[in-house]
């Protein structure tokens, strides 16, 4: 599965781009039709907005991170656009974050807190408010902005460490 | 270094407590209790001052437009209004729309509807029209038996949908087992179907969609025939006609009649068929073809050449397997003689020697409960031998045929009559075209999926790319008789090759499509305007000449205005060939031309606003090109100050503006501010390196843009 994410990532990234008028609506149903059929196999609907929001952020993250791996290896795709076109699916303040390694790091705190590491999930890539990290996650906003403190907190210091050995290395 | 975990909850506790205090009581705080622990303590301390240390981390989600695309996708699953109906949830999904068990949102008792909405993503114009004309045929039919349309309109955001009677209740057939109804009961309940079939058939209506799953009989025993959702109207036009029925995949296969599978026009006989089938599944609990292997050739060798068992005959083998039910073996002799003939009858081959209307097939059933004599014939011998004869005929048509369903996706039809016998069956087919493309899509996605289907079966590999590449080569083939669809595939297909970066491919694609369209609605109509709007777009990526592109555009241009100035391409097109007008005459300078491209600008903008706002991006491009235009008019000031601002508000957003730092060198170098463009040329490169990285063919593309203006500005 991971495989096709990057490039349904590269379809989104064409709609999202959003030059044209008219295939804006046939991408759309493009993205449509590939969450539905890939995140959700049975096709079965969504228990609720919050399930989706649960699901759609691990979808993206995956998409990103993917995203992230690729362009450290990988040629990408020419751009010929007159129009300078940017890639806004990464819209510039994450830029400064290392994803692989954060994506890396989340694992481990996942093994250690689960919950704080959907926390983060649902409040980074799946860009919910903390309101609605509670809704799906079925505890008050007040304790998702408490947990969420922690793993930042955690996440940041592994990521630091790791490149400091990296570095030392 | 990994902590274990029975510590963790600790940790999360006493950095909670501490990060509310101020830093002396927070040292105070550790001490005390982390006194005899001084890991413990370490461990808090360093989360401590990673917390310090950047608040902002991580605040910014890397995302903001995804975001909207979920918003976007998560008012389909609740919350949107349909008018004064409130969703509950989805009950079911069809090629065209979604069904939703929904609620008057105003009403103090809750009345539960049906409402049927086209998915979103595949609204456009085309499938709009054809769901009006679905919306049209249901507001006609006003029947007991038929689930009632109850109110229609279209969302907020233009979403066409209708409300329909919500039907609660069982598919006939289980219905029937589970009150163990007689005989003559269910010939009684078919007979009320019989009468809502007659009815849409008087009104040109034909429901083509015959099956269990689609009437439901509600706790009073009353039977509702649902969807009407792929009828046509018999009036309208051959051509469309003819394209539904070859169209096997519009329908359920087990319950599709010879005509429906063989391609041939469907007509009102095509529904006595498929009564047919109902009725030997309600009187013997099998359908009438005894299937091994359920493969799609099987099945179209069976409907097309097979003559079905004898219901009595049936039934009676099932009372040998099933128990030495008294009560089938009594079943069994009722149905032997007339019923046999009659259920024979309505499943013959050929449509013209079945019964001649749903009325005159019922009619023969109440004979038979009156026990007067039917209608109906046994076929003769003489007719049996002829046909033995023909049938080898047929056996090689059937072989093309079968060979021909084989290769349009059959497989895939046999996997969505899966998932849809899953989900409640309501939400289905409103055009048997929007069926194709979307099946053809969701076919080559679903063959990305390993889980999923055929080709890519064993492998974990199969990318949407090698699925795409799959389905571009097999359009022309499959789809040869329906060039609109195949003009839609192209197009959409070109789209993602353009996007992955493959332009000659996309303008191979780009170049079919129109050729599609051209066969499909001759010269003068929207889509084939947008397809030249796009052979266009397709020969700007591959560094065609103005001397080309100008010409295509300009026919496109044309013809838009003609049949479609509403079209949301018309300000794309106008825009394009400003571009074009714009960027060729930076050196020529030839005012006649400048000014048409400004007047195609000011034609554009107030589309681009009407249609997207004054802050899309669509409407800010505008602007890029009014700048590229003073630069060719040599009104360089301007074009100085506006590219400024394009640099100050990319920076200030924090976006990408490599292209934007050379487009304003290039307009200093036409000032004979060398250094400086110099200096942002460097700049430029240095950003697009950092961002893109220094393999990427952006990159080349703009140091080769770098020397180009380089070259100009010192010829």
């Amino acid at each position: 599965m991971p495989l096709v994410y990057d490039e349904l990532r590269q379809i989104a990234r064409g709609y999202l781009q959003g030059e044209r008028g008219d295939h804006i609506l046939q991408a759309t149903g493009l993205v449509h039709e590939a969450y539905l059929r890939l995140v959700d196999q049975n096709a079965a609907s969504w228990k609720n907005r919050a399930h989706f929001f649960g699901v759609a952020a691990r979808v993206m993250r995956r998409i990103l991170v993917d995203h992230a791996r690729r362009a450290r290896t990988e040629k990408r795709g020419r751009d010929w656009d007159k129009l300078e076109f940017d890639d806004r699916i990464l819209a510039s303040p994450g830029r400064s974050i290392d994803l692989i390694a954060l994506d890396e790091a989340l694992q481990d705190l996942a093994r250690l807190d689960p919950r704080r590491s959907q926390i983060v999930e649902l409040r980074f890539f799946g860009g919910l408010t903390m309101e609605e990290a509670g809704e799906v996650l079925e505890v008050s906003a007040r304790t998702v902005r408490r947990e969420w403190r922690l793993a930042k907190a955690w996440l940041r210091r592994e990521i630091m460490t790791e490149k400091k050995h990296a570095a030392a290395e | 270094m990994p902590l274990r975990s029975d510590r963790w909850e600790r940790v999360a506790e006493l950095f909670d407590a501490a990060v509310t205090l101020a830093k002396p009581e927070r040292t105070k705080f550790l001490e005390q209790e982390c006194a005899d622990d001084p890991e413990l303590r370490a461990e808090i301390e360093s989360l401590l001052a990673a917390d310090e240390e950047d608040s902002e981390f991580m605040e910014d989600s890397p995302l903001e437009v995804p975001r909207e695309l979920f918003a976007e996708m998560t008012t389909e699953l609740s919350g949107e209004k349909f008018g004064a109906y409130r969703i509950i949830r989805e009950i079911g999904r069809g090629g065209l729309g979604t069904v939703y068990l929904g609620q008057r949102a105003d009403e103090a008792f809750e009345k539960e509807v049906a409402i049927k909405a086209v998915r979103r993503g595949l609204d456009t114009e085309d499938i709009l029209r054809r769901f009006r004309a679905e919306r049209q045929i249901l507001a006609q039919l006003d029947h007991p038996n038929i689930a009632r349309l109850i109110d229609a309109g279209s969302t907020e955001e233009g979403r066409p949908y209708f409300v329909m009677e919500y039907v609660e209740g069982k598919p006939i057939c289980s219905y029937c087992e589970t009150r163990k109804l007689s005989t003559a009961e269910r010939l009684q309940l078919f007979c009320l179907v019989c009468s809502a079939v007659t009815y849409a058939h008087q009104r040109l209506v034909i429901h083509r969609d015959i099956k269990p799953s689609n009437i439901l009989v509600t706790g009073a025993g009353v039977p509702k025939l649902l969807d009407f959702g792929i009828a046509k109207l018999l009036s309208a036009d051959v051509e469309m006609f003819t394209q539904t029925a070859a169209g096997l995949r519009a329908m359920t296969p087990e319950y599709a009649s010879p005509e429906q599978v063989g391609g041939l026009p469907i007509t009102t006989s095509t529904d006595i068929y498929s009564l047919g089938v109902l009725l030997y599944e309600l009187l013997t609990g099998q359908k009438p073809y005894r299937l091994t292997t359920h493969t799609q050739e099987e099945l179209s060798r069976a409907v097309t050449d097979e003559i079905p068992e004898r219901p009595s005959t049936a039934l009676r083998g099932a009372s040998f397997q099933v128990a030495k039910s008294r009560d089938l073996e009594s079943r069994a002799t009722s149905l032997r003689g007339d019923l046999d003939t009659i259920v024979l009858m309505a499943l013959r081959k050929e449509p013209a020697r079945r019964y001649s209307s749903v009325a005159q097939f019922s009619e023969d059933i109440r004979r038979h409960l009156d026990g007067r004599p039917v209608m109906a014939r046994k076929d003769t011998f003489q007719y049996r031998a002829a046909k033995f004869v023909r049938r080898n005929k047929v056996g090689v048509a059937a072989a093309a045929l079968v060979v021909l369903s084989l290769i349009t996706g059959m497989a895939l039809t046999l996997t969505q009559a899966r998932i849809a016998r899953e989900q409640r069956d309501a939400a289905q087919r409103a055009s048997a075209r929007a069926e194709k493309t979307s099946r053809f899509l969701q076919g080559f996605l679903s063959s990305a999926n390993p889980n999923w289907y055929g080709r890519g079966k064993g492998r974990t590999d199969v990318t949407v790319r090698e699925a795409i590449d799959d389905a571009a080569r097999r359009i022309d083939t499959e789809l040869a008789n329906e060039p609109e669809v195949r003009g839609d595939l192209h197009h959409t297909i070109g789209e993602i090759y353009r996007v992955a970066g493959e332009y000659e491919v996309a303008l191979e694609h780009f170049r079919r499509s129109l050729d599609s369209y051209r066969e499909a609605h001759g010269e003068q109509y929207p889509k084939v305007a947008m397809g030249l709007y796009y052979l266009a777009v397709g020969m700007g990526g591959t560094d065609t000449g103005i001397e080309e592109v100008e010409p295509v555009l300009r026919q496109g241009i044309a013809m838009m205005r003609r049949t479609d100035p509403e079209n949301v391409n018309l300000p794309y097109m106008l825009h394009s060939l400003a571009g074009w007008i714009s960027e060729g005459e930076k050196r020529s300078r030839n005012e006649d031309r400048l000014a048409e491209a400004e007047r195609l600008i000011f034609e554009a903008r107030p589309l681009f606003v009407r249609y997207y706002g004054e802050d899309h991006s669509a409407t800010r491009t505008v602007e890029k090109n009014l700048a590229l235009l003073a630069l060719a008019r040599g009104d360089l000031a301007r074009a100085e100050r506006m590219r400024e601002g394009f640099v100050r508000r990319a920076k200030e957003a924090g976006d990408d503006h490599s292209w934007d730092l050379f487009y304003l060198a290039e307009v200093k170098l036409a000032l004979g501010k060398e250094a400086e463009a110099e200096a942002l040329f460097e700049q430029a490169l240095e950003l697009g390196r950092r961002q893109w990285g220094a393999n990427d063919p952006r990159l080349e593309r703009l140091a080769r843009k770098i020397e180009q203006a380089r070259a100009e500005a010192n010829p």
